[in-house]
């Protein structure tokens, strides 16, 4: 057995119960900088609508180097991969949050934004710079440009601890960040399945942890029997390194049931309608803190300076805390201070109107309407609901990852790319490989084609102003229907 | 409409950008990763899937985007300097393509180059073109030697690989 895989220690955990840990692993942990994850809330802001959810993203990577152990080891128990792979998808595992920011893809969403400014202003001639940027602007931005998993690759390529650890146990930096950042892509499928699918360690540790922590009862999914379904095979469609991770075709009701639980798990615990309104508030008021030079780090390119400083440590959701409260103190942004103030007093924004659809082919024309309103004349929605302080929210759910405009009648030849991260199944008898979605007999295959989308508009109240929300709503009804 | 929209909005119509066929999104995923190797960053990441590099979010920011982008008049902006370089270098390209390949494989062979030798270390390559045009067509064996170093000449040529290998 490769010395490297040798457990040295037990952590409890309160969902699997125990989780081994080799000395390369013990060293990780050990460093401060994947201790810093221990200061971020995995699911941000949801305690405020779920109080418990309180989990770090330190014992979520523990979760997701837990549920990579048991894949790894029945795969290589079954000769379906080295002990060299298997060090290799622990490691990366364990690492693949350690470029969260803080209140975790809340924070991504805020540096995405303020990098996305950046480059727009290296690409437009803007005469508006000056111009004034709305909350819902804020609020609703949406942008994965500061991506987590790349700063963590960043980070595991750059932080003296971490590529010293790495190094010393045989392992290249270089290769762990690509492999949870998924660039190795079909370089190596089925590293990157393992980390980057439909069926991956890393979603298979949030719904079983999330559903604990939450109390929703979503997560009840047969963990040791899904692992145990787990197939290394070659796929010929594929040309150089062929190999990739199926799921035993007798098993599929499990696979189907984890991932109705995922749709469920999306739709009343991430998307909550309170948390979202909460977290769009939030997302203004951390802008305007970042923007302002406020925090620990203000940009991206601080962030990538910063990587080997103490200071590194304090970028979490504490710091975040005293910031916010810092800068609320200081700053002579009105709109900051009643932001702050709400945040400080819990004072939900004001849903005022919904709107969800599930459609196979397109929307229905309201829906369509009211998105093209949105993002195409925010002023209208402005001037319906009597205040710009205002945000909404657009969010597609879908049963499988398949991209939720792609249809299966299309046919899988040549969309590699745009199913990549869906189950593949494999039928031993037959030696062929299929996806769960193409399966006509499989109830993703109805529902796969089926879009779940719903969009959200919030009003962000102000303190002694009255507000007639019947009225806002029948508003927005008359714009989508006329 | 987001600064990053504008900025998008004026590229995609510069560049012809649709999404229509499968084909449409490959032609608009190789041409997008062309113009931010030449320092153009729209912000998109990207990873290695079969028909070479590809980025899941511009996929998914098409999708959502493009019909509305398209509805804009984007008449009051222009491009900084640089970009309408780096826009003018990736359109130019089309002009080069020899009639024995199809306008997704020229680009998807131009993309798949560029992407591997920026990432020289990850595909623990050395310098030397052959090497380059080696791991090209053991992952693509569809392309032959004579289109790659057509390619890689072009490529050379307009600076999108900087240092001779």
């Amino acid at each position: 057995m490769d010395e490297r895989l040798k457990p040295v220690k037990y952590i409890n955990d309160p969902v699997y119960g125990g989780i081994s840990i080799t000395k390369m692993e013990m060293e990780i942990i050990d460093t401060p900088i994947f201790q810093r994850l221990r200061g971020l809330r995995q699911l941000a802001k949801v305690n405020y609508v779920f109080p418990s959810a309180e989990h770090s993203r330190y014992v979520h990577s523990l979760g997701v180097l837990y549920i990579m152990g048991l894949m790894t080891e029945h795969l290589l128990k079954r000769e379906m991969l080295s002990e060299d792979d298997v060090v290799k998808m622990r490691a990366a595992a364990l690492l693949h949050d350690i470029g969260h920011y803080p209140l975790s893809h809340l924070g991504e969403g805020v540096y995405g934004y303020c990098k996305d400014n950046e480059n727009a202003n290296n690409i437009i001639q803007l005469n508006n710079e000056t111009e004034k940027r709305y909350l819902y602007e804020l609020a609703s931005s949406h942008s994965k440009s500061a991506h987590h998993e790349h700063l963590g690759k960043y980070i595991v390529i750059h932080n003296n601890d971490i590529k010293g650890i790495l190094k010393k146990y045989g392992l290249d930096p270089l290769e762990i960040g690509e492999i949870f950042t998924g660039e190795r892509g079909s370089r190596n499928m089925v590293y990157t399945q393992l980390l980057h699918s439909s069926l991956d360690a890393d979603r298979l540790d949030y719904l079983l942890r999330d559903s604990y922590q939450t109390g929703v009862k979503y997560g009840l999914v047969d963990l040791q029997y899904l692992v145990r379904l787990l197939l290394v095979v070659e796929d010929p469609q594929l040309t150089e390194n062929n190999k990739v991770l199926v799921c035993n075709k007798k098993g599929q009701h499990v696979v189907e049931h984890f991932l109705m639980s995922r749709y469920f798990h999306y739709s009343q615990v991430i998307f909550h309608k309170t948390n979202a309104a909460f977290e769009g508030m939030i997302k203004s008021m951390y802008i305007k803190l970042v923007q302002n030079g406020r925090f620990v780090f203000n940009s991206l390119k601080e962030i990538h300076i910063g990587v080997n400083n103490e200071k590194f440590l304090n970028f979490n959701d504490s710091f975040l805390e005293v910031a916010f409260e810092k800068f609320y103190e200081e700053t002579d942004d009105d709109e900051y201070k009643k932001l702050y103030e709400m945040y400080r007093e819990r004072i939900r924004p004001k849903v005022v109107f919904e709107l969800k659809d599930l459609y196979e082919e397109s929307p229905t024309s309201e829906f369509s309407v009211l998105k093209w309103e949105l993002k195409r004349n925010p002023d209208k929605i402005t001037n319906i609901l009597g205040t710009d302080r205002w945000g909404y929210q657009i969010v597609p759910i879908t049963i499988e990852k398949i991209h939720s405009h792609y249809t299966l009648t299309e046919g899988s030849v040549n969309h590699e790319e745009e199913l990549r991260e869906a189950v593949k199944l494999y039928d031993i008898a037959n030696e062929k490989i299929s996806y769960l979605a193409e399966d006509k007999l499989s109830v993703v295959n109805k529902l796969a084609n089926y879009k779940s989308e719903f969009i959200r508009i919030y009003v962000l109240e102000e303190k002694g102003k009255q507000y007639n929300y019947e009225k806002m709503y029948q508003r927005i009804k008359e714009l989508i229907t006329s | 409409m987001k600064n990053i929209d504008i900025a998008n909005g004026v590229i995609f119509q510069k560049m012809g950008i649709s999404k229509e066929t499968f084909d449409d999104r490959l032609i608009c995923q190789k041409k997008i990763y062309l113009l931010e190797s030449l320092g153009t960053d729209l912000g998109y990441t990207y990873n290695w899937y079969v028909r070479g590099p590809y980025s899941p979010s511009l996929t998914n920011y098409l999708y959502n985007n493009l019909e509305i982008l398209r509805a804009n008049d984007f008449s009051q902006y222009s491009l900084s300097e640089a970009a309408e370089k780096n826009v003018e270098r990736v359109n130019s390209l089309s002009e080069a393509k020899k009639q024995d390949m199809s306008v997704e494989s020229w680009y998807e062979l131009l993309a798949s180059l560029v992407y591997i030798y920026n990432n020289k270390q990850s595909w623990k390559i050395d310098d030397k073109k052959e090497s380059l045009f080696d791991i090209l067509i053991k992952y693509k064996p569809q392309y032959n030697m004579v289109q790659c170093q057509y390619s890689y000449d072009i490529l050379c040529n307009q600076e999108f690989i900087k240092a001779g290998i």
